[in-house]
C-alpha cells in the first residue's frame, strides 16, 4: 500500500498484483472523501477483442462457431444465446429432444465452470491458501473432487459439442450430430459421482466462515415456470422487470465508462445496479431447482443469506452444481435421439435477439441479418460487464472496512470479494491494481 | 512398430495442446499427422487443447507421456525438450515469485501447474517429457508462421525419438 500526494488529492495505492484467480486484467480504484469510500471504479485494460465486428458479413452458422471462441469457460452460453436469437428471427421450431440436449450441454458448462470456481478459485480464499496448488497439499480430496467435477462437465460438452473447449457441433436448428443413447449413458458413472460430490460440497461450504457483508441486492435472471433457467423463460428481476429474453435492450443499455475497455450495462430507467449469476438465479428461481438441489439449499439454512452477502455465492454455485448434475442425469435417462439432428431453416432479414443463462448470468446477443442472410450488425452483452456496476457498488461498501487494514489484509479481503462474483474479465473485455484516492 | 518402425503395444500418451485455429498455437496438431500411425507406433495421441492435472491423473500409475505445446519467448521454430520434472521447478519458482504469475489466466491451468498439481495428488503421475516449439504469432487462422512450419519435420522427428525412448522405459 503506497501513499502519494497529488495536488490536493492524497492517493493511497495498494497494488493487488496477484489476483490470479479471476480471468483477465484490470484495476480497482477507491475514492475516499472525509474518511468514507465514495466511489469504486474497475478499470478494465484488457485489450478489446472485436468479436462483434468479426461476425459482420458472416452467416448465422459461422457466427455460432465464432462466438464460441469468446470464452474457453463459457462457450456454450455464447452459442446458445446466438442460436436462440437466430431461431427466434427465422421462426425455427426445434425438436424436443434437441431442446433437452441443449439443456444437457448447458448443464455440462455449469458443472465445469462452477466446479472450477468453487473448488479451485474460491475455496482457497475461505481456507487461507494462495492457490489450489497450495491448498492441494492439505485438502487433497477437495481438489480431486474439483478436478473430477470439471472433467464430468467437460465430458458432456465434448460428447455433445465435439470437443470440450470451443465446441463445434451446435448449429441453428439443432446440432450437426446428436449422440447415441449409449454415448450419453457412458457419461452416467462420472456424473453420479459428481452429483454425490456436489451434495457433499453444499454441506461443506455451508459450514465455512463467510465474511460479514450485508446489502440489499437487485437481481436479474431468466425465470421459467417449470424449469431452472438455461435457455428459455422470461427475463425478470426482483423489482418488477418482466420481459421476453429478446427484449433485454428495452430495459437495459450499455454505456462507455472512462478507463475501461469493457462497456458497462445499466437500467434505462436509472434504477440501481443489478446482479446476475448464481445468487440471482437462486433468489429468483429457487422453486424451480431440481428437488435434490432444493433440498440441499434448504438444509444449509442459507437461502436468504445468499441474497444479501455476495461472499455466500459459493453456496449458490454449489447448489447449482447439485442441480446441474441431477438434471444432466435425468436428461440422459430420458434421452431418445431426435429423428433429425437439426431442423432445416431459411434465413430472413431482420433483427434477432435472445438472452440465456451463462454460469455467470445473463448473456445477451442481438443480430441484424441482411437480405442475403449475413450479419449486418451485432451486439453481445456478457454477464461480467453487466455485473460490474453491482461489483463497484458493493466495493464501496466493502472498501470502507479495509481502509484501516494492513496492505495484505485489505488486498486479501477485496480479492476474496471480487472472486465472489466469479468475474470473467476476458469475456467483458481485467486483473486488479487497487488505488485509494483520498480527497 | 515404434514411432520409427518397431512393433509394440501403445504405451506413451502424447498430449497435443493449443488451439488449431490460432496460428502457431496449433503446431502440436500439425505435427501429429507426420508421425507413424498410433496403433503401430506405440503411442496414443490425445488432443486436449488446454491441459489440466486430470489428464495426467487419468493415465495409469507411472505411465509415460509427452506434452506438446507452443512456447512463447524462445526463437520461433526452436524445439525445446525437457523432462516434465523440470516444469514442476518452474511452477515452484513461479509460486515463490508472485509477480511472475501476474498475467496468467486462472481459467486455464498452465502446463507447469497441471504437472505440479497432478504430482501433488499422485506422485507417480505426470511422468515424461515436455516438447515445446518456439512461436512467432497467435493470430486467427490455421496457418503457421514460416519458421514454425519449417520446424514441423524436426518436431515430428523429436516426438518419434521421445516416444521410442519413453516406450523403452527410459526415465522421462
Amino acid at each position: 500500500m503506497n501513499d502519494a500526494v497529488r495536488g490536493e488529492t492524497r492517493e493511497r495505492r495498494i497494488e493487488v498484483g496477484q489476483l490470479t484467480r479471476v480471468e483477465g486484467e484490470g484495476s480497482l480504484r477507491l475514492f475516499v472523501r472525509d474518511g468514507e469510500v465514495v466511489e469504486a471504479r474497475f478499470g478494465i485494460f484488457e485489450a478489446p477483442r472485436y468479436f462483434e465486428r468479426l461476425v459482420v458479413g458472416r452467416t448465422p452458422d459461422e457466427v455460432i462457431d465464432i462466438v464460441a471462441r469468446i470464452c474457453g469457460i463459457c462457450p456454450i452460453a455464447y452459442q446458445m444465446s446466438a442460436v436462440h436469437a437466430f431461431e427466434d428471427l427465422f421462426g425455427v421450431r426445434i425438436d424436443p429432444a434437441v431442446r433437452a440436449l441443449r439443456r444437457l450441454i448447458y448443464c455440462g458448462e455449469w458443472i465445469e465452470s462452477h466446479g472450477l470456481h468453487v473448488y479451485m478459485l474460491h475455496a482457497p480464499d475461505f481456507l487461507g491458501y494462495e492457490s489450489a496448488l497450495a491448498m492441494a497439499a492439505d485438502h487433497r480430496q477437495l481438489v480431486e473432487h474439483g478436478l473430477q467435477m470439471k472433467k464430468a462437465g467437460n465430458d458432456i460438452i465434448k460428447t455433445l459439442g465435439g470437443r470440450a473447449i470451443h465446441p463445434v457441433s451446435v448449429r441453428v436448428g439443432g446440432f450437426y450430430r446428436v449422440p447415441r443413447r449409449d454415448e450419453l449413458a457412458a457419461l452416467r458413472p462420472a456424473l453420479e459421482r459428481a452429483h454425490e460430490y456436489a451434495q457433499d460440497t453444499v454441506r461443506w461450504v455451508a459450514g465455512l466462515t463467510i465474511p460479514a457483508f450485508e446489502r440489499d441486492m437487485r437481481f436479474v435472471s431468466l425465470r421459467h415456470p417449470a424449469e431452472y433457467p438455461f435457455n428459455d423463460g422470461r427475463l425478470v428481476s426482483n423489482d418488477g422487470v418482466d420481459v421476453a429474453p429478446s427484449a433485454w435492450d428495452t430495459v437495459f443499455e450499455e454505456h462507455q465508462v472512462q478507463g475501461s475497455n469493457a462497456l458497462h450495462a445499466r437500467s434505462k430507467d436509472g434504477r440501481a445496479p443489478y446482479l446476475l449469476g448464481a445468487p440471482a438465479r437462486i433468489a429468483l428461481c429457487a422453486d424451480a431447482l431440481h428437488p435434490t438441489a432444493r433440498e440441499a439449499l434448504g438444509a444449509t439454512g442459507m437461502a436468504e443469506r445468499v441474497k444479501t452477502n455476495i461472499f455466500a455465492s459459493i453456496v449458490a454455485r454449489s447448489v447449482e452444481l447439485v442441480h446441474a448434475t441431477a438434471e444432466a442425469l435425468d436428461i440422459i435417462e430420458a434421452y431418445r435421439p431426435p429423428s433429425e439432428p437439426f431442423t432445416p431453416w431459411r434465413a430472413r432479414p431482420g433483427v434477432g435477439a435472445w438472452a440465456t443463462e451463462a454460469p455467470r448470468g445473463l448473456c445477451f446477443h442481438r443480430y441484424e441479418v441482411d437480405g442475403e442472410g449475413r450479419i449486418a450488425h451485432c451486439a453481445i452483452v456478457p454477464p461480467t460487464s453487466q455485473n460490474q456496476a453491482a461489483i463497484e457498488a458493493d466495493l464501496v461498501v466493502a472498501g470502507q472496512a479495509v481502509l484501516e487494514m494492513s496492505h495484505e489484509a485489505a488486498t486479501r479481503h477485496l480479492e476474496h470479494m471480487i472472486r465472489s462474483y466469479d468475474p470473467c474479465i476476458s469475456c467483458a473485455t481485467h486483473f486488479l491494481d487497487l488505488t485509494i484516492e483520498r480527497a | 512398430m515404434s514411432a520409427t518402425g518397431r512393433s509394440m503395444k501403445p504405451r506413451v500418451t502424447v498430449f497435443l495442446c493449443g488451439e488449431a485455429h490460432r496460428g502457431d498455437d496449433g503446431v502440436a496438431f500439425r505435427a501429429a499427422p507426420l508421425l507413424a500411425p498410433e496403433a503401430q507406433a506405440g503411442y496414443r495421441a490425445e488432443a486436449v487443447g488446454r491441459l489440466d492435472a486430470q489428464h495426467f491423473l487419468d493415465l495409469a500409475p507411472g505411465a509415460q507421456c509427452i506434452v506438446v505445446d507452443a512456447v512463447a519467448g524462445i526463437t520461433p521454430g526452436e524445439i525445446l525438450v525437457m523432462p516434465l520434472d523440470r516444469l514442476t521447478m518452474l511452477a515452484d519458482a513461479r509460486s515463490a515469485d508472485r509477480s511472475v504469475s501476474r498475467r496468467r489466466s486462472s481459467h486455464g491451468t498452465s502446463v507447469e501447474d497441471a504437472v505440479a498439481l497432478a504430482r501433488m495428488l499422485r506422485p507417480d503421475s505426470a511422468r515424461g517429457t515436455f516438447v515445446g516449439v518456439g512461436t512467432a504469432r497467435f493470430d486467427l487462422g490455421a496457418d503457421l508462421s514460416p519458421p514454425v512450419a519449417a520446424a514441423l519435420p524436426a518436431l515430428a522427428k523429436t516426438l518419434a525419438q521421445e516416444i521410442d525412448r519413453l516406450a523403452l522405459g527410459e526415465a522421462g
